[in-house]
């Protein structure tokens, strides 16, 4: 009699292969997942009996981790499509994810030794990284192939550190800057100048004068008009404020908050005033979605980057410029924020990968291509190029930031710990911007959170 | 012919465990290992790339007595979970008990509640935002018609967690509804016939007959709210990021925060246990007290 499959038999059948399945899968030894760069990878098209391809044709496989916006990703695609058609052997694997997602992947990547070979670096991250050892040092590549007088000085001595350092600003070099982002930036909004008849800012325009005045003049609040979004914005705006007040953030040590003190008391208790005293500020408003300068409905915008340019492009409705950053008593200083790329410490193609790294910031090719995003690039010469200032969508005023980049510019004191002090301090911060406790109070409250910060770096717990 | 191991292989047992296999696997290396590991993580300092070092009972310690935030994202979660919870299944038993009718077109009635549920949080999170802007957002607007003052929402230490409560509230109503629906549809409609020969009011049916035949499924939805509600982190995230001033940092929102932002790994599993223990003590209890209220048959 033929033996029929009954469905019990072959519900134990599909049971006993499936499990058979798994056991062999996890048996097995996992195959490589899209090419790490952790082993040169032969290209398939050699037959077997083929002698292996000589050494500076073997295919090259690199990952290229970073973040961005559609803009930033569609720049970041042109340059690596550029490099692939002129170096045929080599591939590489974009791994690009938003912000936010960047750094969890990268540590969870780091953590499994699976870091891309050229990354993307911030400022933010950079102290920490270099403390754990895992990027590239890239002095002896630097020096034998760079000119890195190309560069804004402040924004290549800011990715050097020495060993153990908390911040960074000597030492070995540890990522090349593709940008020089200016996070002291003023836009204002031409059309509400012309119908109140206010002369624009000016290069003499100082904080509690000229400022204040035009403010004053320019907020109507029965038109829902506002005369600035004050600089409450951490990272940037009332940070240099603080230095043209002839304060600073963090002692020279690095060790503690210094916001108590007098003169950058002083000038954060400006940025108080024109929101609780003098009424010319939108209201703080932290979940902020949509930037209010961009509904036409704001004068004076204190951002805490230029690389807003980009969204403010598509602005219709108002004519809209960069002026040059308000003066302190001590004068002018803008913060200067490069962001650029690093090599993986665990890299196993170093020279491959720092041919692209210069592809990438240093080449022309490179150069010219990055600075369409809109951040003042950080090699001078281009940033100087009537190319780059008569790029589409940029303002006239763009070349105004040339004379700020070129003076006073500083960096935020990047180093190690930086992402946590600067958060916590700003919301010790915005206890004041929101009315909650007084100026005095918010900024002890964001000394001791820094002081902690920095004293239990690599220590602390939480 | 069968040998011996082909009926060893094919008998009924065997097949069993064959089938669970892949289930136990999964749930062994995904679920149960990380739970394990961050216990033994909790008792550490790591922050992922460098190695970890032990500090016994430090995390726990530095939770208790040093971190005043710690404090603050638990009392928010508790807030949370105290408002939400009770309000949302008072509702959702109102709903379960409107939709509980034969009229036309019901069904779009009980689909329209339940929409929110499937839509994802980020989504619905977004959205709400946009509706809780103070100068551009609709509620305000709505408020103005009504010559009420607008409220600042999400922008104010005072009115942001309520109104991350009221999306969740709103989100979560379609899920209980949907369960306390097919609870009232069980209760036997000879207990209401009876109920109302013997005089029983509508309102005396509902609490009398209706309420204890569908305690046994509210005591499900309510342990399984309180646990959800804990849990909260979604709306948090994306509405509020935790503030302002940490008005919305519930605990699994500050444990993302020092695991992913500031790689404080042993600490963010040492409160993921706190968290886990407080969850199981409250579940533990409302087990204990359902003996006096839910009735079973």
């Amino acid at each position: 009699m033929a033996k029929t499959w009954t469905r019990r038999a072959l519900l134990r059948f599909a049971g006993v292969a499936g499990g058979a399945a798994v056991l062999a899968a996890c048996g097995a030894t996992p195959t490589p997942q899209a090419p790490s760069g952790q082993t040169p990878s032969v290209v398939a098209t050699a037959s077997p009996t083929q002698e292996p391809a000589p050494a500076s044709q073997q295919a090259v496989s690199l990952t290229f981790g970073a973040w961005g916006d559609n803009v930033q990703t569609d720049i970041l695609n042109s340059i690596v499509s550029a490099y692939e058609a002129s170096h045929p052997n080599v591939t590489i694997s974009k791994q690009f994810a938003p912000w936010d997602g960047y750094w969890q992947k990268l540590q969870a990547q780091i953590a499994s030794n699976t870091a891309p070979d050229m990354m993307m670096m911030s400022v933010a991250y950079i102290g920490d990284f270099v403390a754990k050892g895992v990027v590239l040092n890239l002095d002896p590549f630097a020096e034998a192939k760079l000119d890195l007088s190309r560069y804004i000085p402040v924004d290549v001595s800011t990715w050097r550190f020495e060993p153990k350092a908390k911040v960074g600003g000597k030492g070995s070099l540890y990522a090349l800057p593709y940008d020089a982002s200016i996070n002291s930036t003023l836009f204002y909004n031409k059309s509400l100048f012309d119908k109140a008849g206010i002369a624009y800012p000016s290069d003499s325009w100082t904080w509690e004068k000229d400022v204040l005045e035009a403010a004053k003049a320019l907020t109507d609040t029965t038109a829902g008009q506002w005369g600035m979004i004050a600089p409450y914005t951490a990272d940037g705006t009332w940070t240099s404020m603080v230095w043209e007040y002839g304060g600073e953030t963090i002692d020279p040590t690095y060790s503690k908050g210094t916001l108590s003190e007098p003169s950058a008391l002083a000038a954060l208790k400006v940025v108080y005033d024109y929101i609780y005293k003098h009424s010319v500020s939108a209201p703080p408003n932290p979940s902020e979605m949509v930037n209010p300068f961009t509904t036409g409905k704001v004068a004076m915008f204190f951002s805490n980057c230029d690389c807003l340019i980009g969204t403010f492009k598509d602005i219709k409705g108002f004519e809209w410029d960069i002026a040059r950053w308000p003066k302190g008593p001590k004068g002018r200083t803008v913060e200067l924020e490069p962001d650029g790329y690093s090599l993986s410490s665990s890299t196993k193609h170093p020279e491959q990968a720092f041919d692209l790294l210069k592809f990438t910031v240093y080449d022309d090719d490179g150069v010219l291509r990055q600075s369409k995003y809109g951040t003042f690039p950080a090699r001078k010469d281009v940033g100087q190029s009537e190319e780059y200032l008569k790029s589409p969508g940029f303002p006239a005023g763009k070349k105004l930031q040339l004379m700020d980049v070129a003076e006073d510019a500083r960096s935020n004191y990047f180093g190690r710990g930086w992402m946590e002090w600067v958060q916590k301090s700003d919301q010790a911060l915005q206890q004041a911007w929101l009315g909650k406790k007084s100026v005095e109070e918010a900024a002890k409250d964001a000394d001791d959170a820094i002081t902690k910060v920095l004293q239990g770096l690599g220590e602390s717990l939480f | 012919m069968p040998t011996r191991l082909t009926e060893f292989l094919e008998s009924e047992p065997v097949a069993a465990y064959v089938l669970l296999l892949p289930t136990i696997v999964g749930l062994a290396f995904f679920t149960l290992g990380p739970v394990l590991a961050a216990l033994a993580i909790s008792f550490m300092r790591w922050d992922l790339t460098s190695p970890p070092e032990w500090v016994g009972l430090g995390n726990y310690h530095a939770m208790l007595s040093l971190d005043p935030l710690s404090r603050i994202s638990f009392v928010n979660t508790l807030y949370y979970v105290v408002v939400t919870v009770p309000v949302g299944i008072v509702l959702s038993l109102l709903l379960a008990v409107a939709m509980n009718q034969k009229i036309r077109g019901i069904v779009l009635y009980r689909t329209a509640y339940f929409l929110p549920v499937i839509s994802s949080t980020v989504a619905v999170s977004l959205l709400w935002e946009w509706l809780y802007h103070p100068e551009y957002g609709l509620l305000n607007y709505l408020l103005g018609l009504f010559t009420l003052p607008p409220s600042k929402w999400l922008s104010d230490p005072s009115t942001a967690m309520p109104a991350i409560m009221i999306v969740s509230i709103w989100r979560g109503l379609g899920f209980n509804m949907v369960i306390l629906l097919a609870g009232l549809q069980g209760v036997p409609q000879e207990l209401y016939d009876a109920a109302s020969i013997d005089g029983a009011g509508v309102r005396s049916r509902f609490l009398h007959v209706t309420l204890p035949m569908l305690s046994p499924i509210i005591f499900f939805v309510t342990v399984l709210s309180v646990i959800s509600s804990f849990q909260v982190f979604d709306q948090t995230y994306v509405m509020t990021k935790g503030g302002p001033l940490n008005a919305t940092t519930t605990v699994v929102f500050y444990i993302f925060r020092q695991a992913f932002e500031w790689f404080h790994m042993g600490y963010a599993s040492a409160l993921s246990y706190v968290l886990f223990a407080i969850i199981l003590a409250f579940t533990l209890l409302q087990f204990r007290i359902q003996r006096s209220w839910v009735y079973y048959e």
